[in-house]
């Protein structure tokens, strides 16, 4: 009967409550809209990279990912590339020759990375042979054809069929150059690698630097992304010359943005839980004032400490309970809906581009998330009736009854 | 057999600065079955004597004994179980709870005491009809008259079993008719069932149905007729 | 009359608080986030690109050495007019390979006056090893330390210098290392090499030339009222003007779509403290019905009942302000001479930050504005609440009013 005379006492001023309900509603419906967001930018971010290059696991010669030199090259040899081809958890695999160079056309010169990429490998790892914009492709069988992205060819002044000249350091560091042809422009959208980067067929980048066998990289786009840790160790296996890494590894700013989301949710969380957790001590303790005869009475006709306190906090984990769970479903609804339409953002492409993110944002929420706002409201409510809850237990009947 | 007693009973305010007694040694003893009334001009005591004998205030001095047991000694914890078990009371308004119904008002005080549901709805029915109102068991407060309320406030204050009932200058706020009809439920009670009343009042019909008045002028006893 | 806010109920107080813990934590996030931008636009905007720039019309858009304009001391001089303007900087810049003989990477070469240079971007302050340059005619080149690391370049070495020069020319070099510079921003660190202006007109075998030149102004503020001055001097058709905002967009917008964020959280907090604020007002209106209804018994205008209620809301609201106000500056102020040091977070950390192109510092702005813009928030909404207790005083009836 606690539970009712606490459900009846919240209507008795229908209003203030349903204005306490409103703001833990919206409280909830932000929190869950402001994470999901983080969540689906963060998410934006980490399937970018891995999907442009950096792929779920990478293979490097150790002291390559100590120091980026050309001579730290491992040897194609070693691969089982007719294995890997008939996995059926690979979506793709590439071998990369990288070299430092620099990109000289007739007008302009640029700092750049060839990435010297088997055609069919690279297409079926990443999506550049799909963003194309201009012309074709890499085609393994035409030599010294290179692909460079919009902007660097606006850059370097450069349309298609340009000439451009590749300068760089050999195996054996001398100074080395190679005319290439531009056979197609591409777009990725993502600043950082279409600034930094031209692809050519890695068996002329492989002639130039001086044997046909080498690859500084090899990445790995999985079909599903919880067959990585399996994968991870039978490469290791395959391959106990070199370094297997997984995406956290390579990008460790990934695995750091990862851990934001928690970071993030916990932030936004304090903050909104602080400012519900005014209203709701406000709201309670005029709900105690104002039924201060009314609760003297209680006490007076035998109502203990424990109830008087348990009913008040039954009130208000009620209170909390009614905008906990619509505001949850409305956050759930939005973020549903959004995960499908997904929030454009175009306006600040630029900026978005800078970082490697796509201009639309496709919100979502791990469940665990709902669970833990639900449990941070329930723990306001609670901490929001301490105060008012302390305050009816200490009146006594006598003074509280005289009161007008 | 005293179902109270008070001795040397005395209730000073500002005791340090200008102290007024609100009561001066006041001995008092009520046995089972009285229908007492207690009455006197505005600020002789009456409340105050009430307050104490039902264990929400506390005496500056001397002793009140409620079926053997010194409330004086009691914590505050205690005591609100004393009251729960041992007094029934009667305000003069506020007395119900405005979102239960009749019914679940007077239910209330046996789920304080943790009692069975079937035992709770059983007895709360008996004494709703014991007052008269069997047929507003399922309205609110404010769906009835004040008289009403008074009436379920009495079976309330019996839901607990208890020692005796205070009752606060019960028909303060009521009408004439509906004052008769109190008093007499009230009556009724004491008669048939041997329940202990004991209310303050200053209201001549109340006093006139009284079987002892006691008199306090200036927080002491001036007088006390049986009848 | 501040009675019946603070009288009745605790819930005046406690709307204080809630607004206080608002404004509070607004200043403290706005301060932080401000600071951060701040500090990185001026990392980037202050010691290298300065507030304006003047290139040629079409550098902008093909920064290429074959697209410099002409420069020479008359146009230098005619700047000097503009009191506003403390400084020219021209550069000479473009894109080359740096090499040791063993290894070589990209770098920016940039050609430059070291006076002018060293007031506009404090160059000379940012050695860490060696000296700056004796005069015009010193042909030391000072190596930023992230491209010495990189080749493994000493202080007096012999730097080797590869690119295309004007018009086609070829450009060759060799010069000793001098100095050794440090940048807060990590991409300048790794890709600066510079030169003094002759020296690098010689390597880049122009003459009379510069690509770009960077204007020093007095304060910042005034850049616009500059850019325009320099607009009206400079023939247009030959010479664009660039304010710092359009030099680095995506950088801009960034830090445009990263102030939306906050306001969104900012946002929210508003709004569910203003739920709060309102049950306060709610209470506040129902429990002086009688007082209202006295005071218009009396004689009082509805106007003057209302003009009085909402003087004590705003003064609530400002209340709040000042409180919140209060409680941030110190720790603003604090945060302004103690900058957060997010290496305390980790490699990973600085290492997300740096890729980002940012230093790992967080300073606090202490800017009057971001105090201000509260006040003025808190003023308007709590000014849009006070709308309820003028409604309900429009219908009072002072006769029922009493009665209740």
């Amino acid at each position: 009967m606690i539970s009712t005379l606490a459900w009846r006492n919240i209507w008795r001023s229908p209003t203030r409550s349903w204005v306490i309900i409103g703001a833990i509603m919206l409280g909830i419906w932000a929190l869950v809209f402001m994470l999901s967001f983080t969540v689906g930018m963060v998410q934006s971010y980490v399937d970018n990279s891995i999907e442009n290059g950096i792929g779920h696991l990478q293979v490097h010669n150790a002291d390559y990912r100590q120091e980026a030199k050309v001579q730290y090259y491992f040897s194609t040899d070693v691969l089982p590339l007719a294995q890997w081809k008939t996995d059926e958890r690979l979506q793709g695999v590439a071998v990369r020759t990288l070299v430092q160079a620099m990109a000289g056309s007739s007008r302009a010169t640029r700092g750049v990375v060839i990435k010297g990429v088997d055609p069919l490998g690279e297409s079926q790892a990443t999506p550049l042979s799909r963003q194309i914009v201009e012309g074709e492709y890499l085609d393994a069988n035409k030599k010294n054809c290179l692909i460079i992205s919009k902007t660097l060819a606006g850059k370097l002044k450069v349309k298609l069929r340009s000439k451009i000249v590749l300068t760089f350091q050999d195996l054996e560091g001398h100074i080395t150059a190679g005319a290439f042809r531009i056979v197609g422009i591409f777009d990725t959208g993502n600043k950082a690698i279409d600034e930094g980067n031209v692809f050519v067929n890695r068996l002329d980048i492989n002639a130039l630097l001086g044997n046909s066998a080498m690859a500084h990289e090899v990445s790995f786009l999985l079909k599903d992304i919880t067959t990585l840790p399996a994968m991870k160790a039978a490469l290791t296996a395959q391959l106990p010359e070199l370094a297997v890494e997984d995406y956290k590894e390579v990008a460790p700013d990934l695995q750091l943005y990862e851990g934001q989301i928690q970071t993030s949710a916990n932030i936004f969380m304090v903050i909104i839980m602080l400012a519900l957790l005014f209203g709701i001590i406000n709201t309670m303790l005029m709900a105690v004032l104002e039924r201060y005869r009314e609760l003297g009475m209680l006490m007076a006709v035998g109502m203990n400490k424990a109830r008087v306190f348990g009913m008040i906090l039954i009130e208000t984990l009620l209170l909390a309970m009614i905008a906990l769970i619509p505001g949850l479903l409305l956050g759930w609804g939005t973020v549903a809906w959004l995960s499908t339409t997904g929030i454009d953002l175009s306006a600040f492409s630029g900026g978005l581009s800078q970082f490697g993110m796509s201009t639309v944002v496709y919100p979502k929420l791990q469940a665990a998330l709902y669970l833990q706002f639900a449990m941070a409201v329930c723990l306001t409510a609670i901490l929001g009736a301490i105060y008012p809850a302390w305050k009816a237990i200490r009146l006594k009947p006598v003074e509280a009854m005289r009161k007008i | 057999m005293n179902v109270i007693t008070t001795s040397g009973l005395s209730r000073v305010y500002n005791p340090d600065t200008i102290p007024v007694y609100a009561l001066k040694e006041v001995d008092l003893a009520i046995t089972a079955g009285e229908f007492t009334a207690i009455v006197g001009p505005s600020g002789s005591g009456k409340t105050t004597l009430l307050n104490i004998i039902g264990g929400l205030d506390k005496p500056s001095n001397g002793q009140v004994i409620v079926g053997g047991t010194d409330i004086g000694a009691l914590t505050d914890n205690q005591l609100i179980q004393f009251r729960r078990d041992h007094i029934g009371f009667v305000f003069q308004a506020y007395n119900l709870i405005p979102v239960l119904t009749a019914m679940e008002n007077v239910e209330f005080v046996m789920l304080l005491q943790n009692q069975p549901v079937q035992l709770r709805a059983a007895r709360a029915k008996e004494l709703l009809a014991s007052v008269g109102l069997a047929d507003q068991a399922n309205k609110r407060p404010s769906e009835m008259s004040g008289g009403q309320q008074q009436r379920v406030a009495v079976a309330r204050a019996l839901a607990s079993k208890p020692s005796f009932v205070l009752a606060d200058e019960p028909t303060a706020n009521l009408d004439a008719a509906s004052t008769t009809q109190l008093l007499d439920i009230m009556a009724q009670l004491n008669e048939e069932e041997g329940i202990t009343f004991v209310f303050s009042t200053h209201d001549q019909r109340v006093i006139s149905r009284a079987k002892r008045v006691v008199t306090l002028e200036d927080g002491q006893i001036v007088r006390d007729e049986i009848r | 009359m501040l009675g019946g806010i603070f009288g009745a109920t605790n819930g005046g107080l406690s709307s204080v608080a809630s607004i206080a813990f608002a404004v509070f934590f607004a200043v403290f996030m706005q301060s932080i986030q401000r600071g951060a931008w701040d500090h990185m636009l001026d990392n980037v905007v202050n010691f290298y690109y300065g507030y304006v720039q003047v290139q040629s019309k079409d550098y902008f858009d093909n920064p290429s050495i074959d697209e410099a304009m002409t420069w020479n001391e008359q146009i230098e001089s005619s700047m000097g007019a503009n009191p506003e303007i403390q400084g020219v900087a021209p550069r000479l810049e473009s894109f080359a390979l740096a090499s040791t003989g063993d290894e070589t990477t990209g770098v920016l070469v940039v050609g430059t006056r070291p006076a002018p240079e060293s007031a506009l971007t404090h160059l000379e302050e940012r050695l860490v090893a060696g000296k700056y340059w004796d005069g015009e005619d010193d042909t030391g080149a000072l190596v930023a330390v992230g491209v010495a690391e990189k080749i493994g370049l000493q202080l007096g070495d012999t730097l080797i210098l590869i690119s295309q020069g004007y018009r086609g020319a070829n450009a060759a070099g060799k010069y000793a290392v001098k100095g050794l510079l440090k940048f807060g921003s990590p991409d300048l660190n790794k890709q600066m090499v510079y030169l003094t202006f002759p020296t690098a007109s010689w390597f880049f075998a122009t003459e009379g030339v510069a690509t770009s030149a960077a204007i020093q102004i007095k304060d910042k503020t005034d850049e616009p009222t500059v850019t325009q001055w320099l607009q009206t001097q400079l023939d247009t058709t030959a010479y664009a003007v660039i304010p710092w905002q359009e030099m680095i967009p995506d950088l801009v917008e960034a830090k445009m779509l990263d102030a939306a964020g906050n306001n969104l959280v900012l946002a929210v907090l508003y709004l569910i403290i203003s739920f709060g604020v309102f049950g306060t007002i709610l209470m506040m209106t129902r429990e002086r019905q009688y007082e209202f209804g006295v005071l218009m018994g009396i004689g009082m205008q509805r106007w003057q009942l209302g003009w009085m209620v909402w003087m004590e809301i705003i003064f609530l609201g400002l209340l709040g302000v000042a409180m919140g106000m209060l409680l941030s500056f110190p720790l603003v102020y604090y945060f302004q001479q103690n900058p957060f040091d997010l290496s305390a977070m980790g490699q990973e950390a600085v290492a997300t930050y740096e890729k980002f192109g940012m230093e790992p510092i967080l300073p606090a702005a202490l800017d009057a504005d971001i105090f201000l813009q509260q006040a003025v928030i808190v003023f308007w909404v709590t000014t849009l609440l006070a709308v309820y207790p003028y409604l309900k005083i429009r219908k009072l009836a002072p006769v029922s009013a009493m009665r209740s």
